[in-house]
């Protein structure tokens, strides 16, 4: 991504590229590190009818595609009528799950849709690492639905995993449970948000294995990202993708009542822009005075005079939000040694103590 | 040949230009040139004919060789094609544009 489009990424787009739509809360998992807290439904979530005027929406503004999660999104009745809905009106779904969902049938079924990918959530290469994140039964669920969908000639499903300090030691090991079931990698990084605040001091990986994981994803360009590790492109060539933090620029996050945030890890008050049942989406999007703080922050100030400042732009937002640090403080996991958690790159455990009560957001050191 | 967006694109116009995503590879794409973005603001409205594209107003700062050549680099790339391969754009694409 060259710099002058990362320019006009940052100052934000007439509508996102992609957003996160997470269509419910209910899941019958609860996995430790859940960014949502899932668990259960809110009674007040958008009904069939609301999702597809906002489908109609997203389509209007000629939003590329939605990342559909929750929550386990699939133990919605309406959940391919949903997606249905939205792949016939070309906007293309990415929808993450525990496969708990995905039997001979439902495989079929996404099988013969368009626009469509899928991603099976797993955290550990075996049973006993995977579900000791996840729960009982959880990293079985996932192996069958993957089977399922190779049954049935699903093009390529990814197998989403979390970065953590186990599964970083075991990406030759994830890689392999991918091929053999036709499915692409996806390691993302591990955010502090809802339970993972509880879980990141002990899953997050220590510098040194983030060091490791760099260098592991730098000759792996079928690994897909989400763009999540830009913190580390310091460490040599970037990584694929943006490189910065999207949040409100080109990305946000609409929870399963309406709300829209600046993007999936900050589901708090300070990052809410506005609800959809209230307000017309793309007027938040385009409106928000949150969103167009964030378009006009070059970046957090301690970070803008760094000499790598161009290959991270500062970092992730939520990161620093969720572990209690200044907007305008370096990554904690900062590969040039400066965060929080990477001040002692020869440390096995993570320095950060983490904040319950995040501190309140201050608008005016996003300028 | 009525020309269309290829049902493996999608557009949308943007500040700086323009903004192409693959539907096949998940590939995000800038269309920077002024040309580029004129063609398919016009193509992205409602399929058109070469004839119509060559004629209409929005393009008479561009000579008919540019315009053509625009044409079959954008065809050539799969973003265009003629309407018989291709899937019809919702009638609201461009309306938020």
């Amino acid at each position: 991504m060259n710099g002058e489009l990362r320019d006009q990424m940052r100052r934000g787009l007439a509508s996102p590229i992609c957003l996160t739509w997470e269509i419910t809360y209910g899941c019958n998992l609860s996995c430790v590190h859940c960014l949502s807290s899932s668990g259960k439904r809110r009674p007040d979530e958008l009904t069939t009818a609301e999702s597809k005027t906002l489908i109609d929406r997203f389509r209007e503004m000629s939003i590329f595609y939605v990342n559909i999660g929750g929550g386990e999104p699939m133990i919605r009745r309406d959940f391919f009528e949903i997606i249905e809905y939205a792949t016939t009106n070309r906007v293309g779904v990415k929808f993450s799950t525990n496969g708990s969902r995905i039997d001979k049938d439902g495989a079929r079924r996404l099988a013969a849709m368009d626009y469509l990918d899928v991603q099976i959530s797993i955290d550990g290469h075996d049973r006993e690492s995977n579900d000791a994140i996840r729960g009982d039964g959880a990293f079985e669920m996932a192996i069958r639905a993957l089977s399922n969908l190779k049954e049935a000639g699903f093009d390529t499903p990814k197998i989403s995993v979390v970065a953590t300090r186990d599964s970083v030691e075991h990406l030759d090991g994830l890689d392999a449970i991918a091929k053999e079931y036709g499915a692409q990698l996806r390691i993302t990084r591990l955010r502090p948000s809802g339970r993972g605040v509880d879980s990141y001091s002990y899953l997050n990986p220590t510098s040194n294995q983030q060091h490791r994981l760099y260098q592991w994803l730098s000759g792996r360009s079928d690994v897909l990202t989400g763009d999540s590790f830009f913190h580390l492109s310091p460490l040599g060539e970037p990584l694929d993708g943006l490189n910065m933090c999207g949040a409100g620029r080109v990305v946000c996050l609409i929870d399963p009542v309406g709300d829209v945030y600046a993007c999936p890890f900050t589901i708090d008050d300070n990052f809410k822009a506005g609800n959809i049942r209230d307000r017309d989406f793309e007027e938040i999007w385009q409106g928000s005075p949150l969103f167009q703080s964030f378009r006009e922050t070059e970046g957090p100030t301690s970070c803008t005079n760094c000499s790598a400042f161009a290959a991270c732009n500062g970092g992730c937002m939520a990161t620093k939000y969720f572990t209690g640090l200044s907007l305008d403080d370096p990554d904690p996991d900062c590969a040039k040694g400066l965060g929080a958690n990477s001040k002692d790159l020869q440390s096995n455990t993570a320095l950060i103590t983490i904040s319950r009560r995040p501190q309140r957001l201050e608008l005016s050191h996003q300028r | 040949m009525t020309i269309t967006i290829s049902k493996d694109f999608s557009y949308r116009k943007e500040e700086f230009g323009g903004l192409f995503y693959n539907f096949n590879t998940r590939q995000l794409l800038l269309a920077k040139s002024k040309i580029t973005v004129k063609v398919m603001d016009l193509v992205a409205t409602s399929p058109l004919s070469k004839a119509e594209i060559l004629s209409d107003q929005a393009l008479d700062d561009f000579t008919p060789q540019s315009i053509e050549a625009t044409l079959d680099q954008l065809m050539a790339k799969g973003i265009l094609t003629d309407q018989d391969t291709s899937v019809e754009c919702p009638p609201n694409k461009e309306t938020s544009q």
